[in-house]
């Protein structure tokens, strides 16, 4: 996967979506939900071009600079390229953005402003002085250029109310309805961040809708430039316009307090739920395209949070499809509709999967699902059985499952992925669950799964996925690095609560810390996929797919 | 002799899966029989015995001080010439190994390399002068060596990742050589490594797996993976799960062992500081390292 900027190559490299592309018009995605595979390449590449060709130069200004001039800017020759200067990139462009904002405002957004900008001359203080010191000390500054996270929340939610403040007034001059553009690119823009094009189409729509962007990070891995770069800063939102429980729910996905894709498909149609509630229809616009105006900007402000699960795109495109079918009054029983099955098919899922695990059976688990965890807890009541739980680093979710499992009494004990293949030879299943499944059969997880699969089968030991049919996607991935998500780097350095060697060498040029969200197992592997219809080969799910399509029209 | 021997089992018993000191031990004996063979053979020519023979008898006679103060003028110097050789062996081990890189490396190579081990940086290193490749580390949990690793090298100029053990699977198809160290080669051709890489490499039998291990780490035992209690060892469970961050743990069995049993057919080549062999030419490579009497100390 070399990063190319081409667009043609890029829009080959990308698959065909039928998920929502956030730039298509709704109607459209309402109405079709599968494109086939070769109209949609001529399109987008078309498309693609045809947008370069209409506007070239500002392209060419938004244009990032070449990987090469960035190295050159970070290289050691210069001076001290710290972490210092790093923090500083936000200020400055939390300075830019207020100072284009007073040419519309007035006297409340002047005080906000200087919130700001007092916090940025507070900021700009502690880095003169970083700066001052030997470059030594200056170093060890940079070993800790977060603050805590109570602080930088504090920090944001006065920027925020600020800003909220600002945005409120800004409305009410303008009511300004994000437009929506009729642009049918297939590729999702997800993965195309090292195109600029799309990238600077990315930003402007996210600008007209009111979203704030996430900053560029200086230093790409070019394995990775195609995905969008962890920040640790989120430049929290001029968002007058944002919901409070999608704004609540999207701070909730940034800090990692809610993990796991049912969980946050969950949260998410809780908080449309919220949304619809609150909604009144305006006089004179019709309700679908008002509604799917609407919460058009929340889906941004949630994907810049954290790039949205499968799960949550799934939902995404029920609410949308719900939104556009419904007559006049908004239903919002439809959505708890929605809710409920997930919840039955979870509870399928256990009652199916129960009769799979036998007296004296030692279950392999990895990581924390709530789903295996339910089933674990309910075939407790009548299985003896035990659990090993593996965890991996960074994210370490083992620990919590683990507590789960303490508290449930269950029999358990606890390693690391690397591990894995000591406790595998006294297993005798593996129970996963599963980000999405793929079209092509593929097992989407959290990282680290493939490995306890491979291992698995190595030992002749049958795994069992567990995945609701509602995070199947049409999508299909063979390879783990085209969609995925990158977390935090600066996780990988922390160790308990020390900071390894590795703290001291973030600019150093050579060095990438990586750290993927998910990997993807191919079908052969696993043994069954339990899902509420039952127990299918991973090869079955485009026929699970299809049915759902029909139901569904 | 038999001081060594008592002398060497005391250091194993210390830390039986060291077995490095064992084989040290071995190659110890094994020079004191060379040399007062070729001693026994100079200084009196005449007897014909055999070299095995005389050992034998050395071996038996014991407490004879007549065997021994026969050949001591010469053997005691011998000894201590042999064993210097032996250290500077060992010390230039690293370096030898490292001699081959450019034998296995080319550019634009992408190579993955788990947890930190010396001789695999000196490889590493020595191949970066002369071309330009990529590494993937694993920081191999819960040591987290590869984080040393990783500094060492980028510290070299060698483009370097660090990632997650977890990632390892992902990163797979990116990677056209494993290139790692390890702890003890068996004498079956397997080795023992701080886990995980295993079954990985099996499954991608496209690209090499390479061993880098001196000569010393030959071990003349013979381990059964399934028996992984023989020459395992388990490290301290508050590194896996620290005692503060969880209530209710003693109800949880935390298994952090060190070390992992993978099967030759996982390797490709043992690149040993005498040149680089198939796994399944170890057991040759053992028997002129080794006296065969000495298998059992």
């Amino acid at each position: 996967m070399s990063s190319s900027t081409d667009t043609g190559a890029a829009s080959g490299d990308g698959m065909p979506s039928g998920v929502p592309n956030k730039e298509e018009d709704g109607k459209k995605e309402a109405t079709k939900h599968t494109y086939k595979t070769g109209q949609d390449r001529a399109s987008s590449g078309s498309n693609n071009t045809g947008q370069r060709q209409k506007k070239p130069r500002e392209g060419e200004k938004q244009k990032q600079p070449p990987l090469s001039e960035q190295k050159q800017s970070a290289s050691p020759g210069q001076k001290q390229p710290q972490p210092g200067q790093k923090q500083q990139q936000p200020g400055q462009k939390q300075q830019q953005s207020g100072e284009k904002k007073p040419s519309q405002q007035e006297d409340k957004q002047a005080g906000a402003q200087n919130a700001i900008l007092k916090q940025q001359n507070m900021q700009k203080k502690g880095q003169g002085q970083g700066e001052g010191f030997a470059s030594g000390q200056a170093q060890a500054d940079g070993v800790q250029p977060t603050k805590s996270k109570a602080e930088l929340r504090a920090e944001r939610r006065l920027k925020q109310e600020a800003q909220r403040a600002a945005k409120s007034q800004k409305k009410s001059e303008a009511s300004t309805a994000p437009a929506s553009k009729s642009d049918s690119l297939r590729v999702p823009a997800k993965v195309l961040g090292d195109d600029p094009a799309t990238q600077k189409r990315e930003a402007k729509k996210l600008e007209k809708q009111n979203v704030p962007q996430r900053l560029s990070v200086k230093r790409k891995d070019p394995h990775f430039s195609h995905l969008r770069q962890y920040e640790r800063e989120l430049k929290l939102p001029a968002c007058g316009t944002l919901h409070p429980d999608i704004l609540r729910l999207g701070l909730e996905y940034f800090e990692g307090f809610l993990q796991g894709s049912n969980a946050r498909a969950l949260g998410l149609l809780a908080a449309f739920h919220e949304v619809i509630l609150s909604y009144s229809t305006p006089q004179n616009k019709d309700l679908s395209r008002d509604l799917e105006a609407r919460i058009k900007p929340y889906i941004s402000f949630l994907d810049i949070c954290r790039p949205l699960s499968v799960s949550m795109g799934n939902a995404i495109k029920f609410i949308k499809w719900q939104i556009a079918h419904v007559a006049h009054d908004v239903s919002d029983k439809e959505i708890d509709e929605y809710v409920r099955k997930i919840d039955l098919a979870s509870s399928a899922i256990v009652n199916c999967s129960k009769s799979k695990l036998t007296d004296g059976d030692v279950v392999i688990v990895y990581g924390c699902s709530s789903l295996i965890y339910r089933i674990l807890c309910s075939a407790r009541k009548s299985v003896n059985f035990r659990v090993i739980v593996v965890d991996g680093r960074p994210r370490c979710e083992g620990k919590k499952m683990i507590q789960h499992m303490v508290k449930e009494g269950i029999k358990c004990s606890y390693t690391t992925i690397s591990n894995v293949n000591y406790v595998m030879q006294e297993a005798t299943k593996v129970l996963l669950g599963a980000h999405a499944l793929m079209a092509n059969g593929c097992v989407k997880s959290r990282s680290g799964t493939s490995l306890v699969i491979m291992e698995a089968n190595a030992n002749n030991v049958p795994v069992l996925v567990c995945c609701e049919t509602y995070k199947f996607c049409e999508k299909s991935q063979a390879d783990a690095f085209v969609f995925n998500e990158l977390g935090d780097p600066d996780s990988l350095v922390k160790v308990g609560n020390r900071k390894s060697v590795l703290a001291q060498c973030q600019d150093n040029t050579n060095l990438f810390l990586v750290n993927l969200a998910y990997d993807v197992t191919p079908p052969e592997l696993v043994s069954v996929v339990i899902t509420e219809l039952g127990m299918i080969p991973c090869t079955s799910v485009p026929v699970v797919l299809r049915k759902q399509a029909f139901s569904e029209t | 002799m038999e001081i060594i021997r008592a002398e060497g089992k005391k250091l194993m018993a210390a830390d039986p899966s060291e077995s490095v000191v064992g084989n040290m031990v071995r190659r110890v004996l094994k020079i004191i029989r060379e040399e007062y063979a070729s001693g026994a053979k100079g200084v009196d020519s005449t007897d014909e015995t055999d070299a095995q023979e005389s050992l034998h008898n050395l071996l038996l006679a014991e407490g004879g001080v007549e065997d021994f103060s026969k050949s001591i003028p010469t053997l005691k110097a011998s000894i201590n010439e042999s064993i210097g050789e032996l250290l500077t062996e060992l010390e230039g081990s690293a370096e030898n190994v490292a001699t081959q890189a450019l034998e296995h490396i080319y550019g634009g190579d992408t190579i993955m390399t788990i947890g930190k081990s010396r001789t695999v940086l000196a490889f590493l290193k020595n191949a970066a002068r002369k071309r330009s490749f990529n590494v993937i580390v694993a920081e191999g949990f819960p040591f987290l060596g590869g984080h040393d690793m990783a500094l060492k090298l980028s510290e070299a100029n060698i483009p370097t990742k660090v990632i997650p053990d977890a990632d390892v699977f992902a990163f797979m198809p990116h990677v056209n050589k494993v290139i790692i160290g390890t702890h003890t080669v068996m004498a079956d051709g397997g080795y023992v490594y701080i886990s995980l890489m295993c079954s990985l490499s099996t499954r991608f039998k496209s690209f090499g797996v390479l061993v880098c291990a001196a000569m010393y780490k030959l071990s003349p035992q013979y381990f059964h993976s399934l028996d992984q209690e023989g020459f395992n060892k388990f490290a301290n469970p508050q590194m896996l799960l620290p005692f503060e961050e969880m209530e209710g743990r003693e109800s949880v069995e935390i298994i952090n062992p060190v070390f992992n049993y993978v099967p030759p057919d996982c390797v490709t080549l043992y690149i040993t500081n005498m040149g680089s062999n198939a796994p399944s030419y170890v057991y040759r490579l053992l028997s002129e390292l080794y006296h065969p009497d000495d298998r059992e100390l």
